[in-house]
């Protein structure tokens, strides 16, 4: 029953392994669906395009599912697994940090990683400032940031429990949720790109609506 | 030559010699792959998918190396050090270094390994350097703070129903939505 | 919008997965058995143990995170008990309303019975389900009467330290039973207070993972 190694089923190299290959499954999907162009990130959030909506949710949907029926199933304890702390009020504050990093920057760490190694300068840059602002909140740590990061602590918190909602309950109108925004963000894209150049078309992958 | 291996050399044509076009999967295949693939890291390692983790990590062993003594002693990177262990053996680095593999190979296959600055037209290469370093200083600071990265924090959190996650879906597409129309002529050309 | 094969498949695979769940039931965590030899393990280990000198100094100061758990049966415990205490009989330990205080991460919850063996069986069983943060009192109310509330006073050639012992343990008993020790007859309990219990947590897992992100 998984997880595997919080359970010491399998050893830390064979998981480091793992790792490695997640890894480079996570690179190839991220690339191929093109995120590492900034420009396809950024569409967006001004509605040209909406491959960046179509792919976060469909995955985070589609893994939410998986590990609800997994866990019921007794293949997986999620309990077990990296379950993240609720802090809300730094996440919230760092959240909207890393909103406005999102769009001056133009990418987001994991995807500036994948530009930088398929050649992108500006996503090299990039990631030179994300470690002079990781250097800065360490050397900052304790006269500024400590007392934000550990504010508004909630434990691990499950967000349908918290609302008073079945868990799976939550995920079906997530999901109802997604598949609206999918359509809205269709909509929204399809009205920039039916007199958009060609040119731009060509660099986003994207085709005029039919 | 079969039928079937004919169909396959077109199928790689077509993207491997058809410079014009961006080719791209389609968005919710590649979505509904990344998330089985959070199901197998959760699996197999228990751990989430993540980047911002990684780069922490890395910061920490280059202090390590720099300033030993002051790397111990910080509150924030102290307690990671305190194991012995180095900070660089971690599954999120060793995932990282998958990640730029992996990147790689999907642009070889399909042809996108240039050596480019990716922008909006109107931008000049030197504004676009500038806003990248900003954004990246916000970044590494966003990501301390929140405990996290679009990926690690929001993908999958959502993924475990984890408030957390949710909490930073709000933060960064929320704010990122008002922030855009602030910044929109870093992306969009405004007639002025 | 039109939508092609491949869209179709994960659209009507997400709406089906989406519809299955909501009939599933929400997270919990799963229970699960230790295994006999990783349980010998552990039972060897000492640092379970809490000694009445340590419980003393925690009580004394107020400790917040101690949480004090009577094993033994309701008729004991009504008869008497340690200030504060809750009663958790040995045939309720693993039901699901005592989960907050048996099974979490915030709290030291100190188990005692009059000896020590009861409650360390309470321990093994709760062990035995991968519950956290528990402690025994060692030498349970039995030492806590020999030691605390009516200590032993030391020899004249006793050394320092035992005399230091016995001070802080006369102090002790003083703040327990509100009469200097000594004084102390075999029916010396403290008074039991109603005093609020601490709030059950609901938590856990074991291993920290190192975490996705931040």
């Amino acid at each position: 029953m998984g997880p595997l190694y919080p359970q010491e089923i399998i050893n830390s190299e064979f998981n480091i392994l793992i790792g490695l290959f997640i890894g480079v499954v996570f690179g190839f999907l991220l690339e191929a669906s093109g995120f590492t162009n900034t420009r396809k990130l950024a569409g967006v959030f001004y509605g040209y395009d909406a491959t960046v909506i179509k792919v976060f949710f469909t995955a985070a949907m589609t893994a939410a599912i998986g590990l609800l029926i997994m866990h019921y199933l007794g293949w997986i304890d999620v309990k077990l697994t990296f379950y993240p702390k609720t802090f809300w009020i730094p996440t919230l504050v760092g959240g909207a940090i890393m909103g406005a990093g999102f769009i001056i920057g133009g990418f987001c760490p994991g995807t500036s990683l994948c530009a930088a190694a398929t050649g992108k300068i500006d996503a090299v840059v990039f990631i030179g400032g994300v470690f002079l602002g990781i250097f800065g909140f360490i050397f900052t740590y304790d006269s500024l940031f400590s007392g934000l990061r550990m504010s508004g602590k909630m434990g691990e918190t499950d967000i349908a429990q918290w609302l008073g909602i079945s868990d799976g309950l939550f995920i079906f109108i997530m999901i109802i949720v997604t598949f609206a925004s999918f359509f809205v963000f269709q909509k929204w894209q399809d009205s920039h790109t039916k007199d958009m150049d060609q040119r731009d078309l060509n660099e986003l992958g994207l085709k005029k609506p039919e | 030559m079969s039928k079937k291996r004919k169909k396959r050399t077109k199928w790689l044509k077509n993207f491997k010699f058809n410079k014009r076009s961006n080719r791209y999967i389609n968005p919710y295949v590649g979505g509904f792959f990344l998330g089985l693939l959070i199901i197998v890291a959760l699996y197999f390692s228990g751990e989430g998918l993540g980047s911002s983790g990684g780069y922490r990590d890395v910061a920490v062993a280059v202090l390590d190396k720099v300033t030993p003594e002051y790397a111990h002693n910080n509150s924030y990177i102290g307690p990671r050090l305190a194991s012995g262990e180095s900070p660089l053996k971690t599954w999120l680095v060793f995932e990282l270094i998958g990640v730029i593999m992996g990147a790689i190979l999907s642009a070889a296959i399909f042809n996108r390994l240039h050596l480019r600055i990716g922008k909006a037209p109107h931008l000049t290469d030197k504004k676009r350097l500038l806003f990248a370093v900003i954004g990246g200083i916000l970044w590494g600071i966003g990501t301390q703070l929140g405990r996290g990265c679009t990926s690690g924090l929001v993908l999958s959190g959502m993924a475990v129903n984890s408030l957390s996650g949710y909490i930073g879906l709000i933060g960064i597409f929320g704010f990122g939505f008002i922030f855009a129309i602030i910044f929109k002529s870093i992306w969009i050309k405004t007639n002025k | 919008m039109k939508t092609n094969l491949k869209e179709k498949i994960v659209f009507a695979l997400m709406l089906i997965g989406g519809i299955a769940v909501i009939f599933l039931p929400d997270y919990k965590k799963h229970p699960k058995v230790m295994k006999p030899t990783m349980l010998l393990e552990e039972l060897n280990k000492k640092e379970r143990y809490v000694t009445t000198d340590e419980l003393a100094k925690a009580l004394m100061i107020k400790d917040p995170s101690i949480i004090l758990i009577d094993v033994r049966s309701k008729e004991d415990y009504n008869h008497f008990t340690l200030d504060g205490a809750i009663n958790v009989p040995m045939e309720d330990l693993l039901k699901e309303d005592y989960l907050g205080y048996l099974d979490q991460d915030v709290y030291k919850t100190v188990l005692f019975s009059n000896g020590t063996s009861l409650a360390d069986e309470a321990w093994m069983i709760m062990k035995s389900h991968d519950y956290q943060g528990n402690y025994v009192l060692k030498g349970g109310l039995n030492k806590w009467f020999k030691t605390i509330i009516d200590p032993e006073k030391p020899g004249e050639t006793a050394d320092l330290a035992d005399r230091e012992v016995y001070e802080f343990r006369r102090g002790a008993s003083m703040f327990f039973t509100g009469v200097s020790a000594g004084g102390v007859g075999s029916s010396g309990a403290a008074p039991k207070k109603a005093k609020a219990a601490p709030k059950p947590m609901v938590k856990r897992k074991k291993k920290e993972v190192s975490g996705g992100c931040g």
